[in-house]
């Protein structure tokens, strides 16, 4: 299978949903990706790259129960497939690759 | 607590396109609203304002356009195992969500349709009842109507007389002469009609059309009652006061009584007993189609002014219909000298019932072909802009591996369900302006013969079906062919760039071009139309009909002792009439004037 290249913000995404566990849905990654990823995205900018990554089977989609506190809207909750671990574990390792012997010439200051 | 501001809200929604996604989003939102709202209200509506702004919403309509694509795609591929209907349903469920959001186009191209099948099925309705609708008559095509033939009249110099030569009625006995000699015809009689005030109960005196009929009268149309029975050869022998009501007779002036047979009413000077009621529908070929049937009276027997009725043998044709009756005719004639150049012409009935009008009607039929021909185009056209904004979608179709078929299929549906509703509300629409457009044609045509068998039938029906189905079909067939004829990469690299292809746009120029031509063509057939009409209603009737006004007389008998004391009134009312500043002369022709002169002037006294 050919190994997917994901952008800086498809990984950071990637990595949110992971760590949203299960109530991943796009309001969860978005605090996730504010809080730990120090990057804001409009839910609507979310909403845009989770469907081109699920288009290309890197997360998988469920549509949740309406609830009211969600103004009687259901969540869309979002799940990370296999193709999208193995895309992100290459990533970091292409990552690390680069890093390799570049880490002690450029420590930080 | 409250929501998010309702503004906002609502903002929110009109920029979002409909879909799950949309949904999710707004409800994310709703929640980011309400655990912001717990710490201050303030900041929590602030935060939500500023998220509906910042929303990409032009990104967010892309992706959801493809998303309904591919869903499409997807759920047609999987249909397709079991057959194209899973396919054809999918697309016609993405139809139906995608129409409304484009409420202008969805709106005219039904409206389009609507009136158009609208108009058409009001114009069908006329043509299928008037000239197609079989007659309330026992096998219609064998009825010929008789007129008696004047060579004197054809080689004359007046031109009046000239244009009436075949189209004469005759005495009874030269019935009688014709029914005596074997022939290609099975059967004939005749009938002459009066309008005769009508008397019943305590309701007001009203002027009818009154139908004298010979004996086989009934026979020769093969007709029988709803109720009661007709009168016996005795009957119409003796010229009994008896009296087979029409049905619409029967309900205005009876009140629809079941026992009705039996009943006594007034007719002119005699009283009459009712003995039938014929049913719905039946009617004759006279000016108001009959509203009542009685034996001819004995004072009109002799008349010249019966209309033969004939119905053909098995298997002879009009032609030598007529050359048999003439014949007949003819050999009386060469036997007496004061019936020489008289000859005899059969006509189809229905081509008497609607002789005056078949033209018309003609191009009423021609005008209704026109109406959906033009609905075609502006449809076609309508599709083809709508399928050139659908480019896009139909291009992500193409590069996820839709064929050719399932392209049509896609702009096919939505032309299908605008084809439904269109066609149904066209059809509601001409039921309900049927009733005023029918009594709209009858004022404007006089003497529009069988209006009352002008209705939504199945004929009809089948007709409006149709055209909708042709126009339909017709619409869709070019941007169906174009949406099935397009190259995926170069589809989606131009999407953008230009929203017309140029084979699109020179489609849409040749519409165009069609539109504008039969447009022109459809006006100048409603022209003619009205034109013809108008003949129609300006037709010559042989005299000189400006300035004559006429005053018919019902008497009630009620208020009159005897014939003698009508006979003053009527005397005063002429004395009164002559006073009148405004009135030169007068006369007291029986029956009144109207309707077609096939009779020898009225003399005035």
């Amino acid at each position: 299978m050919e190994r997917q290249r994901l952008t800086d913000l498809e990984q950071l995404l990637l990595l949110a949903v992971l760590q949203a566990g299960d109530d991943a849905h796009a309001g969860a990654v978005q605090t996730v990706l504010d809080e730990r990823g120090e990057r804001k995205a409009s839910l609507g900018s979310l909403y845009v790259t989770l469907t081109r990554l699920e288009e290309r089977g890197l997360v998988r989609s469920i549509k949740g129960e309406p609830t009211a506190e969600r103004g009687g809207k259901a969540k869309r909750l979002y799940e990370v497939t296999r193709e999208g671990l193995v895309a992100l574990h290459h990533s970091r390792r292409v990552l690390d690759r680069m890093w390799e012997g570049v880490a002690d010439a450029t420590a930080e200051a | 607590m409250s929501g998010p501001p309702l503004l906002a809200r609502w903002l929110l929604r009109a920029l979002l396109p409909r879909h799950e996604i949309s949904d999710a989003l707004e409800g994310d939102l709703f929640q980011g609203y309400a655990r912001r709202a717990t710490r201050s209200l303030r900041r929590a509506r602030w935060w939500y304002w500023r998220q509906v702004l910042v929303q990409p919403y032009p990104s967010l309509r892309r992706v959801v356009r493809e998303v309904r694509a591919r869903e499409t795609t997807v759920a047609a591929r999987r249909g397709r195992g079991g057959g194209h209907m899973g396919g054809i349903a999918m697309d016609l469920k993405v139809a139906a969500r995608s129409l409304p959001r484009r409420p202008a186009f969805a709106a005219v191209a039904v409206t389009t349709l609507a009136l158009s099948i609208g108009a058409a099925t009001l114009l069908f309705s006329v043509v299928n009842g008037v000239l197609l609708s079989p007659l309330p008559y026992e096998r219609p095509d064998e009825l010929v109507t008789v007129y008696r033939t004047l060579d004197e009249w054809r080689e004359g110099d007046n031109e009046l007389l000239r244009a009436a030569w075949d189209v004469q009625t005759l005495p009874l006995e030269q019935i009688e002469a014709w029914r005596a000699v074997p022939g290609p015809i099975k059967g004939v009689s005749g009938y002459t009609y009066q309008m005769l005030p009508l008397q019943a109960g305590s309701g007001p005196p009203e002027t009818v059309e009154v139908i004298m009929v010979d004996r086989e009268t009934f026979a020769v149309l093969g007709v029988q009652p709803a109720l009661g029975r007709l009168p016996d050869l005795d009957e119409v022998r003796t010229s009994a006061p008896v009296a087979v009501l029409r049905h619409e007779t029967w309900t205005r002036r009876f009140g629809g009584a079941a026992d009705v047979v039996g009943r006594s009413f007034g007719l002119g000077e005699a009283t009459y007993t009712v003995i039938g009621v014929m049913p719905v529908g039946f009617f004759f070929p006279t000016e108001d189609g009959g509203d009542l049937w009685v034996p001819a009276r004995e004072d009109v027997r002799d008349w010249p002014s019966f209309y033969g009725l004939a119905r053909l043998a098995p298997g002879a044709t009009i032609e030598e219909a007529t050359t048999f009756l003439d014949a007949v005719s003819r050999r009386a004639g060469a036997a007496d000298p004061t019936r020489a150049g008289l000859g005899a012409r059969a006509v189809r009935h229905l081509d008497n019932v609607v002789g005056r009008v078949k033209g018309g009607i003609h191009l009423l039929f021609g005008s209704a072909l026109l109406v959906v021909l033009v609905a075609c185009v502006n449809l076609g056209n309508l599709f083809l802009a709508r399928t050139a904004g659908r480019r896009e979608e139909l291009a992500v179709r193409t590069s996820l591996g839709a064929g050719t078929g399932s392209l049509a299929m896609a702009v096919l549906a939505e032309v299908v369900l605008v084809g439904s509703v269109g066609g149904l509300l066209g059809i509601a629409l001409a039921a309900g302006a049927l009733g005023p457009f029918v009594e709209a044609l009858g004022a404007a045509v006089r003497g529009l013969p069988r209006q009352g068998a002008v209705r939504l039938d199945t004929p009809v029906m089948i007709f409006s079906l149709g055209a909708t189905l042709a126009t339909t079909l017709v619409a869709a067939l070019v941007p169906a062919l174009g949406a099935a004829r397009h190259a995926p990469a170069s589809a989606l690299a131009n999407v953008r760039r230009s929203g017309t292809e140029n084979a699109t746009r020179r489609g849409q120029q040749v519409l165009l071009s069609v539109q504008g031509a039969l447009t022109v063509v459809l006006m100048a057939a409603a022209m003619l139309l009205g034109r013809s009409f108008l003949e129609i209603l300006h037709v010559d009737v042989g005299m000189d009909v400006h300035r004559i006004a006429v005053l018919e007389l019902h008497a009630d008998r009620d208020r009159f002792e005897n014939r003698a004391a009508l006979t003053r009134d009527k005397e005063a009312v002429r004395s009164r009439l002559h006073r009148l500043p405004g009135v030169s002369s007068w006369c007291r022709p029986s029956p009144s004037p109207r309707g077609r002169i096939t009779s020898p002037p009225w003399a005035c006294p």
